[in-house]
């Protein structure tokens, strides 16, 4: 249980049935691109997430490139809500930080 | 102050803006992109992810992509070699050629690497730059006449890099190789 770790589950679990980008979770959680997609990617591996694409709305003739979006399964929001739960009881986690994930 | 407004209002800094927040974050991306495997779903977040940063902090976004690339596209790249070198050299035992023939030296290896080098000198060339060194605003045109062929001429490499690699890549390893596996089924 690392930091950047909590801190993306926190990010996730503030809106757990949402859609969520990677640029998006990267400024919510604090983390930087090198440490959050390695995380991603073992929570798509775990199936803790699904992902998807999404076409992005562009008012120019060139469609851009679409955006890769990542939603938590019910077992990915079960298991994030007690790493949270876990990492609350840690002083080593800022409780602060996890209030939007912690309080789903 | 008029040399520190001359130095603002100088070629050198509107060429300046114009590759760091312009032209050469999507360069840079698009090199970085290419380190990974082609049909990698990565390559192809990394590039729809790009048009959600704002402008201004692109060249800090696209900096930290080196770092993405580094770690999970040489490796990627590295995977991807090796598996299709093992599909070739299959494909050559079931036709009963090259049995004992040593392995070619995997050249697309070093492109990646150069481009990454490539990027790094650049983003390193830029951040050496000392906003107001002195007094003076000269100083500011004479840091940014450095930088400004530095980054065109690694910007050069970059594009060249990638068309090379992009080259090399498609013929053997990506284009053809998941063909070659459907094939087997056939």
């Amino acid at each position: 249980m690392t930091n950047a770790r909590v801190q993306v589950a926190a990010a996730l679990m503030a809106d757990p049935s949402g859609q969520h980008w990677g640029y998006n979770l990267s400024r919510n959680a604090g983390v930087r691109s090198g440490a959050l997609y390695p995380i991603l990617h073992r929570m798509l591996e775990d199936g803790w997430l699904e992902d998807g694409w999404q076409e992005q709305s562009t008012s120019g003739k060139r469609s851009a490139p679409p955006r890769r979006y990542y939603r938590l399964t019910a077992e990915g929001a079960a298991e994030l809500g007690a790493l949270l739960a876990r990492a609350s009881a840690d002083q080593r986690f800022s409780v602060s930080a996890l209030r939007p994930g912690l309080a789903q | 102050m008029s040399a520190m407004v001359e130095a603002l209002t100088s070629w050198h800094l509107f060429v300046f803006v114009l590759l760091v927040f312009g032209v050469l974050p999507g360069f840079v991306l698009r090199a970085l992109a290419a380190i990974f495997p082609r049909g990698d779903a990565r390559r192809a977040e990394m590039l729809g992810e790009f048009r959600a940063v704002p402008s201004v902090g692109r060249p800090l976004w696209v900096a930290q992509q080196v770092e993405v690339a580094a770690f999970e596209g040489l490796p990627a790249r590295l995977h991807a070699l090796k598996l299709a070198r093992a599909r070739q050299t299959a494909a050559k035992r079931r036709a009963g050629k090259g049995r004992h023939r040593a392995p070619e030296r995997p050249r697309v290896v070093l492109l990646p690497g150069i481009l990454l080098a490539a990027s790094c000198a650049a983003f390193a060339g830029l951040a050496s730059t000392k906003p107001a060194a002195g007094a003076s605003g000269r100083d500011v045109g004479g840091n940014l006449s450095l930088v400004v062929p530095t980054v065109l001429a690694t910007l050069l490499v970059l594009i060249v890099g990638a068309l090379v690699l992009a080259a090399l890549t498609s013929p053997g390893e990506a284009r053809h190789g998941p063909r070659r596996v459907a094939t087997r089924f056939d």
